[in-house]
């Protein structure tokens, strides 16, 4: 089944992935963020939360947002 | 259906639009030459350092470069991807989508305002307080209808119990000056969720910013958020009257340092000397003996032999002394002989 998957660890950029039926959102967290750990990220189907074992639905949309982003003291373009 | 609910409807689609035509302009970056000068000012200043020895200043300068090249490659790496700015792989969301994004922002947020007579976006996060130090609440101001020099929707971040450094009173939050937050790692995903329409992802990625310290690259770093003391006279220094010992690094207001003009560095009280001569202050470092007296004085006040006024006068009396002493003998000489 094809969901999208929003990874804002990084580029931003949000993809269709084809996963199999029945992937839990713990099970694609996991290949999206290696051996990173995922309390440090911030996890959300359709932009509500959710349990670890949720199982992913058709048309999903998943955002994965770390919790501790760093800024600097560089000017942004804004 | 609500009147709210149809309002918000409308501003789903005005967004939408407004997006579809964002991606039909073609925008410029701009190319930042001042970053590219003050790297080559900051590389004279340590060849001239090394060249004279002067290890502390060696250390602070070096310190310096590596934050103006670090800056200069993050612009460079900015601009190289505004240039290469794929809008057409980022989908603009559909209206409907975009609509769930408004709707999921209260979800999330405890404070969110939308102004919809302006096009303007409000959300406002918990009190922040990084490390111990209490920043109060911010407001993620997003203007969809003012747009930055990328071209993508304007955003200010405010503090709204604002706790500023004590430094520079325009940083309310160490990666916050003057409401624009410096992005660091969150530039790219902020870029991203701007231009397809993921405002949810927007507001998370900046709230998550500002709960994040980055003591790597801070405005003003936390530990020195209510201000350093001046070295000379105990006062707190803002930034505008800031100032490093080139060769020692203390810290001192402006008044408690001197500037030399020989070397063109500012230094410190204890790192300072006054001229016997001319009475100015120079660095003690530029400070030369006399070859008579072995007291210091600065190059002007010693002439080519090195030597000061005083000797060189003195000199010149012992020479005439000296000539005169002579010239006796020799008329005696000269009248014995005739």
């Amino acid at each position: 089944m094809k969901i999208l998957v929003i990874n804002n660890d990084g580029g931003g950029f949000a993809d269709y992935l084809e996963v199999a039926d029945g992937a839990t959102v713990e099970q694609l967290v996991g290949q999206q963020i290696g051996s990173a750990k995922p309390e440090n990220y911030l996890i959300r189907v359709n932009r509500q939360p959710c349990a670890p074992d949720q199982v992913l639905q058709p048309g999903d949309r998943v955002s994965i947002t770390p919790t501790k982003i760093e800024g600097a003291a560089e000017s942004a373009s804004n | 259906m609500s009147g709210e609910n149809l309002d918000l409807i409308r501003y789903a689609i005005w967004i939408h639009e407004q997006l579809c035509n964002r991606r039909s302009q073609v925008v410029l970056p701009q190319l930042s030459i001042e970053r590219w000068g003050r790297v080559e000012r900051l590389h004279r200043r340590l060849a001239i350092a090394i060249g004279r020895n002067w290890a502390s200043s060696v250390a602070t300068v070096r310190r310096e470069l590596h934050d103006a090249v670090r800056g200069l490659r993050y612009s460079l790496t900015e601009f190289d991807e505004r240039l290469n700015d794929d809008v057409d792989s980022q989908q603009v969301l559909a209206p409907r989508e975009i609509l769930c994004e408004l709707r999921a922002l209260r979800d999330e947020f405890e404070s969110v305002e939308f102004d919809l007579r302006h096009k303007l976006i409000r959300v406002t996060t918990e009190p922040i307080e990084l490390e111990g130090l209490y920043l109060g609440p911010f407001e993620i101001e997003l203007n969809l209808l003012r747009r930055d020099n990328g071209g993508l929707a304007h955003y200010r971040v405010i503090a709204r119990d604002p706790q500023p450094s004590r430094r520079n009173s325009d940083v309310t939050h160490p990666h916050v000056h003057s409401e624009q937050l410096c992005e660091g790692e969150g530039q790219a995903p902020i870029r991203r969720a701007l231009l397809s329409g993921r405002l949810y992802d927007f507001f998370v990625v900046v709230m998550n910013i500002l709960r994040t310290y980055n003591s790597g690259s801070p405005h003003v770093p936390i530990e020195k958020w209510d201000g350093i003391s001046c070295h000379g006279c105990g006062d707190f220094i803002s930034d505008d009257d800031y100032c490093a010992c080139t060769r020692c690094g203390v810290e001192s207001c402006r008044d408690c340092s001197t500037y030399c003009s020989i070397c063109e560095d500012q230094v410190c009280q204890e790192c300072a000397a006054r001229c016997p001569g001319c009475d100015e202050w120079f660095c003690a470092a530029c400070m030369t003996e006399c070859e008579g007296c072995s007291i210091e004085f600065c190059t002007t006040c010693l002439n080519e032999q090195q030597r000061c006024n005083d000797c060189h006068e003195r000199e010149l009396e012992e020479i005439e002394e000296l000539d005169e002493g002579l010239a006796e003998p020799c008329a005696d000489l000269a009248s014995a002989e005739a």
